[in-house]
């Protein structure tokens, strides 16, 4: 039987190496569902808005609630100015999503279960935001970091502390998403593993586990895309409406 | 004329409406969170991870610095130390129901943690 990490390996499709550089830049089945994520959800959405009802279709309506989640979400978290951002956030969550989304098709690769690809999602998140405060706020934007009413003695020590904080949020955001699709597709090999391994009649009750670990699996995949771009959003209102 | 009061009467009924459930939208805020966080798995891998990443990350930036500046082994230690209370001030931050801001400029307003009393002059 196969070792239940066995579905995160990263295998080159196309292998290219820059022998200059010492860097891999395979063409890998990782890079395979990116790239798959990304086409389904585009000819998805323009395909299902194509009709443009006033009473959407099932299809319509799917996209709309797709847009909808997310504008939701940014109109709460961001506050009035958040229409310039929409574009990007909806993205984010749509690569996150169907990454995951992806993942749970048999013999599919959740590129998500990788920290490099959601730290280098994060990574594009918090520099984009600080980018955006610099922008809009420009060295004022440090007084983040000095919290209100904090006597003056203890700001040595809250500043540090404070800029410690606002980095530990990249690495924060992308091991939750990496960690939860990992434990969670970890699980799902393990308990089939089960159901293999004893046999028809002792299988069953691990069959059992599963087929209700794939459904909370599933809510785990858009929970997951949730909250990153939730998180997103929060950010992104620091850094536009900072007092 | 009553036509006209009438007519007034709806809109305002309307914009009433319009505003309170925008209300409700701002006082959501927090409900929204939790609502992400419903099960308490998830709020486990937050807080965790919460933690976790103050840590990690204290203990990278010392090593830089001690590497930058030889200064081994004081930036580790120090940075050390100072990543973990990000990191449990992140926790408290998460409990407290104060959000996921850095600093305590919004969280003071919008999202009263439940529990905890706040300073009269931000109020």
């Amino acid at each position: 039987m196969a070792s239940p990490l066995k579905q995160f390996e990263i295998i080159p499709i196309v292998p290219l190496q820059l022998q200059s550089l010492g860097i891999d830049i395979s063409f890998t089945n990782s890079s395979l569902f990116m790239v798959l994520g990304a086409v389904i959800s585009a000819v998805f959405l323009s395909f299902a808005m194509r009709p443009q009802a006033l009473i959407p279709g099932r299809t319509q309506a799917l996209a709309e609630i797709w847009y909808e989640i997310v504008a939701s979400v940014m109109r709460e978290n961001t506050g009035p100015k958040y229409k310039p951002y929409l574009p990007f956030v909806f993205t984010l969550f749509s690569t996150v999503m169907m990454g995951n989304m992806l993942g749970m098709l048999p013999y599919s690769f959740t590129f998500t279960s990788h920290l490099a690809a959601t730290f280098t999602l994060a990574l594009v998140v918090i520099i984009g935001v600080t980018l955006i405060g610099f922008y809009r706020h420009g060295l004022h934007f440090f007084s983040l970091f000095a919290p209100e009413g904090a006597p003056m003695w203890l700001l040595p020590l809250v500043v540090p502390i404070e800029m410690i904080s606002y980095l530990a949020r990249p690495v924060s955001l992308s091991v939750r998403l990496f960690a939860n699709m990992l434990a969670g597709h970890t699980m799902l090999k393990i308990f089939a593993g089960f159901s293999v391994a004893l046999g028809v009649f002792g299988g069953l009750a691990p069959l059992v586990v599963n087929v209700v670990l794939i459904g909370f699996e599933v809510m785990v995949s858009f929970l997951q895309a949730y909250v990153f771009a939730l998180l997103t959003c929060v950010y992104l209102r620091d850094a536009i409406e900072l007092h | 004329m009553a036509d006209d009061l009438e007519k007034f009467g709806t809109k305002l009924k309307n914009a009433q409406q319009e505003l309170s459930t925008g209300n409700d939208q701002l006082g959501k805020n927090d409900d929204l969170t939790s609502d992400a966080e419903r099960s308490s798995f998830q709020r486990a891998m937050r807080i965790g991870s919460d933690m976790i990443a103050g840590v990690v990350v204290g203990v990278v930036l010392g090593l830089a610095v001690d590497r930058a500046f030889d200064t081994k082994p004081w930036g580790f230690i120090i940075m050390f130390f100072l990543g973990s209370a990000a990191g449990m001030w992140n926790v408290f931050r998460a409990v407290t129901g104060q959000g996921y801001t850095v600093g305590f400029r919004h969280s003071g307003q919008k999202e009263k943690p439940p529990n905890v009393t706040v300073d009269d002059k931000d109020a």
